[in-house]
Protein backbone atom coordinates (compact mmCIF):
# COMPACT_ATOMS: atom_id res chain seq x y z
CA UNK A 1 0.00 0.00 0.00
CA UNK A 2 1.09 3.69 -0.80
CA UNK A 3 1.68 5.60 2.27
CA UNK A 4 -0.41 8.53 0.04
CA UNK A 5 -3.35 5.93 0.32
CA UNK A 6 -2.95 4.75 3.51
CA UNK A 7 -2.67 8.82 5.25
CA UNK A 8 -6.41 8.96 3.20
CA UNK A 9 -7.29 6.04 4.73
CA UNK A 10 -6.29 7.09 8.23
CA UNK A 11 -7.93 10.51 7.39
CA UNK A 12 -11.08 8.99 7.15
CA UNK A 13 -11.01 7.06 10.09
CA UNK A 14 -10.35 9.85 11.93
CA UNK A 15 -13.52 9.84 14.42
CA UNK A 16 -13.28 12.52 16.79
CA UNK A 17 -11.43 11.61 20.21
CA UNK A 18 -11.45 13.28 23.67
CA UNK A 19 -7.71 14.20 24.33
CA UNK A 20 -6.53 12.30 27.73
CA UNK A 21 -6.40 14.53 30.89
CA UNK A 22 -3.32 15.99 31.62
CA UNK A 23 -1.56 13.45 33.90
CA UNK A 24 -1.76 15.80 36.97
CA UNK A 25 -5.28 15.76 36.58
CA UNK A 26 -5.21 11.67 36.56
CA UNK A 27 -2.68 11.59 39.33
CA UNK A 28 -5.18 13.28 41.35
CA UNK A 29 -7.87 11.30 40.90
CA UNK A 30 -5.35 8.30 41.14
CA UNK A 31 -4.18 9.07 44.44
CA UNK A 32 -7.99 10.04 45.71
CA UNK A 33 -8.76 6.95 44.83
CA UNK A 34 -6.02 4.68 45.72
CA UNK A 35 -5.69 6.37 49.37
CA UNK A 36 -9.67 5.47 50.12
CA UNK A 37 -9.61 2.29 49.15
CA UNK A 38 -5.92 1.26 50.69
CA UNK A 39 -7.43 3.21 53.81
CA UNK A 40 -11.10 1.08 53.50
CA UNK A 41 -8.45 -1.94 53.50
CA UNK A 42 -6.78 -0.95 56.06
CA UNK A 43 -10.09 -0.47 58.25
CA UNK A 44 -11.37 -3.55 56.98
CA UNK A 45 -7.99 -5.39 57.95
CA UNK A 46 -8.05 -3.75 61.48
CA UNK A 47 -5.52 -1.72 62.16
CA UNK A 48 -2.86 -2.03 64.62
CA UNK A 49 -3.90 -1.17 68.56
CA UNK A 50 -0.13 0.95 68.89
CA UNK A 51 -0.89 2.87 65.87
CA UNK A 52 -0.83 6.31 67.80
CA UNK A 53 2.14 5.08 70.02
CA UNK A 54 4.09 4.36 66.56
CA UNK A 55 3.48 7.95 65.43
CA UNK A 56 5.69 8.88 68.17
CA UNK A 57 8.59 7.43 66.20
CA UNK A 58 10.68 8.76 63.93
CA UNK A 59 12.03 5.57 61.93
CA UNK A 60 8.28 5.14 61.79
CA UNK A 61 7.56 8.91 60.79
CA UNK A 62 10.19 8.49 57.83
CA UNK A 63 9.48 5.33 56.52
CA UNK A 64 5.70 6.00 56.41
CA UNK A 65 7.21 9.51 54.49
CA UNK A 66 8.97 7.71 52.13
CA UNK A 67 6.69 5.27 51.06
CA UNK A 68 4.26 8.27 50.68
CA UNK A 69 6.86 9.69 48.20
CA UNK A 70 7.54 6.49 46.36
CA UNK A 71 4.06 6.02 46.10
CA UNK A 72 3.59 9.60 44.41
CA UNK A 73 6.77 9.86 42.76
CA UNK A 74 6.15 6.31 41.21
CA UNK A 75 2.58 7.04 40.13
CA UNK A 76 3.53 10.29 38.59
CA UNK A 77 6.16 9.19 36.92
CA UNK A 78 3.93 6.38 34.89
CA UNK A 79 1.43 8.47 33.85
CA UNK A 80 3.83 11.10 32.54
CA UNK A 81 6.05 8.70 30.15
CA UNK A 82 2.65 7.31 29.50
CA UNK A 83 2.00 10.26 26.86
CA UNK A 84 4.84 10.56 24.50
CA UNK A 85 7.59 12.63 24.12
CA UNK A 86 6.76 13.75 28.08
CA UNK A 87 9.81 12.43 29.99
CA UNK A 88 12.80 13.79 31.97
CA UNK A 89 15.35 12.56 34.41
CA UNK A 90 13.03 13.35 37.13
CA UNK A 91 10.82 10.51 36.28
CA UNK A 92 12.98 7.59 37.10
CA UNK A 93 15.68 9.73 39.31
CA UNK A 94 12.72 10.63 41.76
CA UNK A 95 11.81 7.27 42.18
CA UNK A 96 14.84 5.56 42.72
CA UNK A 97 15.92 7.99 45.04
CA UNK A 98 13.19 7.40 47.84
CA UNK A 99 13.21 3.80 46.73
CA UNK A 100 16.65 3.86 47.96
CA UNK A 101 16.23 6.17 50.82
CA UNK A 102 13.98 3.88 52.27
CA UNK A 103 16.31 1.09 52.47
CA UNK A 104 19.20 3.19 52.98
CA UNK A 105 16.82 4.05 56.56
CA UNK A 106 16.01 0.49 57.36
CA UNK A 107 19.91 -0.77 56.64
CA UNK A 108 20.78 2.12 58.89
CA UNK A 109 18.08 1.29 61.80
CA UNK A 110 19.26 -2.88 61.57
CA UNK A 111 22.50 -1.81 62.25
CA UNK A 112 22.09 0.52 65.00
CA UNK A 113 19.59 -1.26 66.64
CA UNK A 114 19.86 -5.05 65.82
CA UNK A 115 16.81 -7.42 65.95
CA UNK A 116 17.46 -9.90 63.56
CA UNK A 117 14.70 -11.75 63.91
CA UNK A 118 12.31 -11.75 60.30
CA UNK A 119 9.11 -13.34 62.05
CA UNK A 120 7.01 -15.12 59.48
CA UNK A 121 5.41 -12.25 57.03
CA UNK A 122 3.28 -14.15 54.89
CA UNK A 123 -0.02 -12.27 56.11
CA UNK A 124 2.14 -9.04 55.13
CA UNK A 125 2.96 -9.87 51.97
CA UNK A 126 -1.21 -11.20 51.22
CA UNK A 127 -1.83 -7.60 52.65
CA UNK A 128 0.45 -5.73 50.38
CA UNK A 129 -0.76 -7.78 47.17
CA UNK A 130 -4.77 -7.37 48.52
CA UNK A 131 -4.33 -3.97 49.03
CA UNK A 132 -2.17 -2.88 46.35
CA UNK A 133 -4.44 -4.93 43.67
CA UNK A 134 -6.91 -2.76 42.73
CA UNK A 135 -4.82 0.46 42.51
CA UNK A 136 -2.34 -1.22 40.46
CA UNK A 137 -4.94 -2.61 37.84
CA UNK A 138 -6.54 1.61 37.90
CA UNK A 139 -2.99 3.01 37.49
CA UNK A 140 -1.99 0.09 33.92
CA UNK A 141 -5.40 1.31 32.73
CA UNK A 142 -4.99 4.75 33.21
CA UNK A 143 -1.61 4.08 31.57
CA UNK A 144 -3.09 1.99 29.10
CA UNK A 145 -5.48 4.51 27.89
CA UNK A 146 -2.81 6.59 27.21
CA UNK A 147 -0.17 5.83 24.72
CA UNK A 148 2.98 4.25 26.60
CA UNK A 149 6.05 3.59 24.51
CA UNK A 150 8.17 2.33 27.52
CA UNK A 151 6.15 -0.39 28.64
CA UNK A 152 8.39 -1.94 30.96
CA UNK A 153 9.31 1.15 32.98
CA UNK A 154 5.81 2.15 32.98
CA UNK A 155 4.54 -1.18 34.08
CA UNK A 156 7.18 -1.38 36.97
CA UNK A 157 6.44 2.17 38.09
CA UNK A 158 2.91 1.35 38.26
CA UNK A 159 3.63 -1.90 39.99
CA UNK A 160 6.39 -0.25 42.58
CA UNK A 161 3.74 2.97 43.39
CA UNK A 162 0.68 0.90 43.84
CA UNK A 163 2.75 -1.56 46.29
CA UNK A 164 4.49 1.32 47.97
CA UNK A 165 1.08 2.14 48.95
CA UNK A 166 0.20 -0.88 49.59
CA UNK A 167 3.24 -1.11 51.93
CA UNK A 168 2.27 1.60 53.52
CA UNK A 169 -1.21 0.59 54.49
CA UNK A 170 0.01 -2.82 55.58
CA UNK A 171 2.65 -0.75 58.18
CA UNK A 172 -0.79 0.36 60.05
CA UNK A 173 -1.58 -3.29 60.43
CA UNK A 174 1.57 -5.31 61.13
CA UNK A 175 2.41 -4.54 64.60
CA UNK A 176 6.27 -6.66 63.95
CA UNK A 177 8.68 -3.17 63.93
CA UNK A 178 11.77 -5.46 63.65
CA UNK A 179 13.81 -4.19 60.75
CA UNK A 180 14.52 -7.56 59.37
CA UNK A 181 11.38 -8.40 59.23
CA UNK A 182 10.41 -4.88 57.59
CA UNK A 183 13.11 -5.41 55.18
CA UNK A 184 11.94 -9.04 53.96
CA UNK A 185 8.77 -9.04 54.25
CA UNK A 186 7.52 -5.11 53.26
CA UNK A 187 10.31 -4.13 51.23
CA UNK A 188 11.68 -6.95 49.22
CA UNK A 189 7.88 -7.69 48.34
CA UNK A 190 7.59 -4.15 47.34
CA UNK A 191 10.35 -4.70 44.93
CA UNK A 192 9.43 -7.94 43.55
CA UNK A 193 5.46 -6.85 42.83
CA UNK A 194 7.48 -3.75 41.09
CA UNK A 195 9.63 -6.21 38.82
CA UNK A 196 6.71 -8.27 37.98
CA UNK A 197 4.87 -5.06 36.88
CA UNK A 198 7.58 -4.70 34.42
CA UNK A 199 6.75 -7.92 32.86
CA UNK A 200 3.56 -7.54 32.69
CA UNK A 201 3.92 -4.11 31.56
CA UNK A 202 5.74 -5.30 28.02
CA UNK A 203 2.70 -7.80 27.65
CA UNK A 204 -0.35 -5.58 28.33
CA UNK A 205 0.87 -1.99 27.70
CA UNK A 206 2.85 -3.06 24.31
CA UNK A 207 1.86 0.05 22.08
CA UNK A 208 2.00 -1.48 18.51
CA UNK A 209 0.52 -0.40 15.42
CA UNK A 210 -2.24 -3.61 14.15
CA UNK A 211 -1.05 -5.02 10.87
CA UNK A 212 -1.53 -2.38 8.42
CA UNK A 213 -3.76 -5.57 6.40
CA UNK A 214 -5.36 -6.60 9.40
CA UNK A 215 -7.83 -4.05 10.81
CA UNK A 216 -6.71 -0.11 10.76
CA UNK A 217 -6.79 0.41 7.27
CA UNK A 218 -8.56 -2.35 5.28
CA UNK A 219 -6.51 -2.47 2.94
CA UNK A 220 -2.63 -4.16 2.74
CA UNK A 221 0.10 -3.47 1.97
CA UNK B 1 -17.17 17.14 10.69
CA UNK B 2 -15.37 19.28 8.33
CA UNK B 3 -14.64 22.66 9.17
CA UNK B 4 -13.84 26.39 7.10
CA UNK B 5 -10.37 27.18 6.61
CA UNK B 6 -10.64 30.33 7.24
CA UNK B 7 -8.53 31.22 10.34
CA UNK B 8 -5.17 33.01 9.34
CA UNK B 9 -3.30 30.59 11.18
CA UNK B 10 -5.51 27.92 8.96
CA UNK B 11 -4.14 29.80 5.73
CA UNK B 12 -0.34 30.01 7.20
CA UNK B 13 -0.66 26.05 7.92
CA UNK B 14 -2.24 25.54 4.75
CA UNK B 15 0.80 27.30 2.81
CA UNK B 16 3.49 25.37 4.95
CA UNK B 17 1.78 22.14 4.04
CA UNK B 18 2.25 23.14 0.10
CA UNK B 19 5.11 23.58 1.18
CA UNK B 20 6.98 20.26 1.56
CA UNK B 21 10.57 21.34 3.29
CA UNK B 22 11.96 19.01 5.25
CA UNK B 23 12.58 19.86 8.68
CA UNK B 24 15.85 19.29 10.43
CA UNK B 25 15.52 15.75 10.75
CA UNK B 26 18.15 15.47 13.55
CA UNK B 27 16.44 18.04 15.92
CA UNK B 28 14.19 16.82 18.38
CA UNK B 29 12.16 19.97 18.31
CA UNK B 30 9.97 21.77 15.28
CA UNK B 31 10.14 25.47 15.00
CA UNK B 32 7.50 27.06 17.17
CA UNK B 33 5.54 28.06 13.94
CA UNK B 34 5.37 25.01 12.56
CA UNK B 35 4.72 23.22 15.95
CA UNK B 36 1.99 25.60 15.83
CA UNK B 37 0.51 25.07 12.56
CA UNK B 38 0.68 21.27 13.38
CA UNK B 39 -0.80 21.50 17.00
CA UNK B 40 -4.00 23.15 15.97
CA UNK B 41 -3.92 20.90 12.94
CA UNK B 42 -4.02 17.59 15.38
CA UNK B 43 -6.04 19.66 17.39
CA UNK B 44 -8.97 20.37 15.37
CA UNK B 45 -8.20 16.21 14.06
CA UNK B 46 -9.14 15.39 17.51
CA UNK B 47 -12.48 16.93 17.18
CA UNK B 48 -13.01 15.05 14.15
CA UNK B 49 -11.83 17.35 11.01
CA UNK B 50 -11.01 15.42 8.51
CA UNK B 51 -9.31 18.05 6.36
CA UNK B 52 -7.17 18.94 9.36
CA UNK B 53 -6.24 15.61 9.94
CA UNK B 54 -5.61 14.80 6.53
CA UNK B 55 -2.92 18.02 6.60
CA UNK B 56 -1.59 17.15 9.57
CA UNK B 57 -1.00 13.29 8.38
CA UNK B 58 0.66 14.87 5.54
CA UNK B 59 3.06 17.33 7.54
CA UNK B 60 4.00 14.55 9.81
CA UNK B 61 4.74 12.13 7.23
CA UNK B 62 7.14 14.17 5.41
CA UNK B 63 9.09 15.59 9.25
CA UNK B 64 8.51 11.46 9.51
CA UNK B 65 9.96 10.25 6.20
CA UNK B 66 13.13 12.90 7.71
CA UNK B 67 13.72 11.18 10.62
CA UNK B 68 13.85 7.43 9.44
CA UNK B 69 15.76 8.72 6.37
CA UNK B 70 18.56 9.74 8.49
CA UNK B 71 18.17 6.23 10.75
CA UNK B 72 17.41 3.52 8.11
CA UNK B 73 19.08 3.08 5.25
CA UNK B 74 17.02 1.41 2.14
CA UNK B 75 13.93 3.62 1.30
CA UNK B 76 11.98 1.04 1.01
CA UNK B 77 11.98 0.31 4.30
CA UNK B 78 12.02 3.76 4.85
CA UNK B 79 8.72 3.94 3.78
CA UNK B 80 7.81 0.53 6.19
CA UNK B 81 8.53 1.96 8.94
CA UNK B 82 6.99 5.30 8.03
CA UNK B 83 3.26 3.78 7.31
CA UNK B 84 3.91 1.83 10.75
CA UNK B 85 4.79 5.33 12.55
CA UNK B 86 1.46 6.86 10.75
CA UNK B 87 -0.33 3.83 12.07
CA UNK B 88 0.64 4.93 15.57
CA UNK B 89 0.38 8.63 15.43
CA UNK B 90 -3.89 7.55 14.29
CA UNK B 91 -3.60 5.23 17.34
CA UNK B 92 -1.64 7.61 20.04
CA UNK B 93 -4.14 10.78 18.29
CA UNK B 94 -5.44 11.26 21.75
CA UNK B 95 -2.76 11.01 23.72
CA UNK B 96 -1.50 14.53 22.57
CA UNK B 97 -2.51 17.35 24.92
CA UNK B 98 -3.49 20.64 23.12
CA UNK B 99 -1.36 23.39 24.11
CA UNK B 100 1.93 21.34 24.46
CA UNK B 101 4.41 21.90 21.93
CA UNK B 102 3.96 18.62 19.64
CA UNK B 103 7.16 17.97 18.48
CA UNK B 104 8.31 16.08 21.30
CA UNK B 105 5.17 14.25 20.79
CA UNK B 106 5.88 13.59 17.29
CA UNK B 107 9.58 12.57 16.92
CA UNK B 108 8.82 10.36 20.25
CA UNK B 109 6.44 8.25 18.22
CA UNK B 110 9.07 8.12 15.10
CA UNK B 111 11.77 7.05 18.08
CA UNK B 112 9.39 4.26 19.19
CA UNK B 113 8.86 2.89 15.74
CA UNK B 114 12.67 3.45 14.56
CA UNK B 115 13.57 1.31 17.78
CA UNK B 116 10.80 -1.22 17.14
CA UNK B 117 11.75 -2.10 13.85
CA UNK B 118 15.70 -2.21 14.79
CA UNK B 119 14.62 -4.58 17.18
CA UNK B 120 12.65 -6.95 14.74
CA UNK B 121 15.36 -6.68 12.18
CA UNK B 122 17.64 -7.82 14.46
CA UNK B 123 15.16 -10.97 15.42
CA UNK B 124 14.50 -11.30 12.13
CA UNK B 125 18.87 -11.42 11.02
CA UNK B 126 19.09 -14.31 13.77
CA UNK B 127 16.49 -16.56 12.94
CA UNK B 128 17.46 -16.47 8.92
CA UNK B 129 21.19 -16.69 10.02
CA UNK B 130 19.60 -20.28 11.98
CA UNK B 131 17.47 -21.47 8.91
CA UNK B 132 19.91 -21.05 6.29
CA UNK B 133 23.01 -22.88 8.81
CA UNK B 134 19.34 -25.63 9.50
CA UNK B 135 19.35 -25.60 5.62
CA UNK B 136 23.00 -25.88 4.60
CA UNK B 137 22.82 -29.13 6.66
CA UNK B 138 20.27 -30.50 5.27
CA UNK B 139 19.78 -31.48 1.34
CA UNK B 140 21.42 -29.41 -1.42
CA UNK B 141 19.10 -26.23 -2.69
CA UNK B 142 19.59 -27.81 -6.62
CA UNK B 143 17.08 -31.20 -5.20
CA UNK B 144 14.42 -29.31 -4.81
CA UNK B 145 12.17 -26.13 -5.56
CA UNK B 146 12.51 -22.76 -3.55
CA UNK B 147 11.75 -22.93 0.61
CA UNK B 148 8.76 -21.10 0.11
CA UNK B 149 7.05 -22.83 -2.62
CA UNK B 150 7.44 -26.30 -1.21
CA UNK B 151 6.38 -25.52 2.38
CA UNK B 152 3.53 -24.26 0.51
CA UNK B 153 2.49 -27.37 -1.19
CA UNK B 154 2.07 -29.04 2.11
CA UNK B 155 -0.18 -26.57 3.25
CA UNK B 156 -4.36 -27.47 2.81
CA UNK B 157 -5.40 -26.46 -0.51
CA UNK B 158 -7.59 -23.04 1.22
CA UNK B 159 -4.58 -21.93 3.00
CA UNK B 160 -2.38 -22.18 0.17
CA UNK B 161 -4.93 -20.25 -2.11
CA UNK B 162 -5.39 -17.66 0.12
CA UNK B 163 -1.51 -17.06 0.94
CA UNK B 164 -0.87 -17.45 -2.73
CA UNK B 165 -3.36 -14.68 -3.92
CA UNK B 166 -2.27 -12.54 -0.64
CA UNK B 167 1.98 -13.00 -1.02
CA UNK B 168 2.56 -14.38 -4.62
CA UNK B 169 -0.26 -12.17 -6.64
CA UNK B 170 -0.22 -9.02 -4.23
CA UNK B 171 -3.61 -8.85 -3.92
CA UNK B 172 -5.33 -7.10 -1.21
CA UNK B 173 -7.49 -8.84 1.38
CA UNK B 174 -10.54 -7.34 0.22
CA UNK B 175 -10.13 -8.53 -3.22
CA UNK B 176 -8.93 -11.76 -1.93
CA UNK B 177 -12.33 -12.15 -0.04
CA UNK B 178 -13.72 -11.27 -3.65
CA UNK B 179 -12.07 -14.37 -5.60
CA UNK B 180 -12.35 -16.58 -3.27
CA UNK B 181 -15.94 -15.79 -1.87
CA UNK B 182 -14.88 -15.90 2.18
CA UNK B 183 -16.01 -13.07 4.09
CA UNK B 184 -12.08 -10.64 4.44
CA UNK B 185 -12.41 -11.93 8.48
CA UNK B 186 -12.10 -15.58 7.40
CA UNK B 187 -9.56 -14.93 4.83
CA UNK B 188 -7.27 -13.03 7.21
CA UNK B 189 -7.91 -15.67 10.10
CA UNK B 190 -7.03 -18.58 6.63
CA UNK B 191 -3.53 -16.33 6.33
CA UNK B 192 -2.84 -16.29 10.07
CA UNK B 193 -3.27 -20.11 10.06
CA UNK B 194 -1.35 -20.75 6.83
CA UNK B 195 1.52 -18.65 8.00
CA UNK B 196 1.38 -20.48 11.32
CA UNK B 197 1.98 -23.85 9.22
CA UNK B 198 4.60 -22.68 7.64
CA UNK B 199 6.32 -21.23 10.24
CA UNK B 200 6.12 -25.06 12.05
CA UNK B 201 7.36 -26.21 8.50
CA UNK B 202 10.21 -23.70 8.91
CA UNK B 203 10.93 -24.70 12.17
CA UNK B 204 9.98 -21.55 13.87
CA UNK B 205 8.16 -21.67 16.68
CA UNK B 206 4.34 -19.64 16.43
CA UNK B 207 4.90 -15.80 17.45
Amino acid sequence: MKTEALIQDLAHRGTPVSPIPAPRTQFLRWMLLSVGLVALGVFVLGSRPDLISAFRRPVFVWQALLLGALTASSAGSALVLSIPGRHGPWTTRIPTLTLLAWFILISMTLLLNGGLSAGVGIRCVRNIVALGFLPCLTLFWMARRAAPMAYALVGLLSALSASALACLGTRFVCQNEGMVHILVWHCLPVVGLGLAGAALGRTCLDFKPRSRGDGVTGIRD
Amino acid sequence: MRSPWGHPLQELCSKSCNRGEPPDAMTRDLDSQRDLELAILLAQAQKGDVDAYERFLREASTIARAFLARRIESDDVVEDVLQETLISIHQARHSYLPGRPLGPWLYAICEHRTSDHFRRHRRTVSREVALIEAEALSEPPCERGSPFQSALAKLPEKQRRVIELLKVKDLSVKEVAAETGMSESAVKVTAFRGYEAMRRLFGVGPR
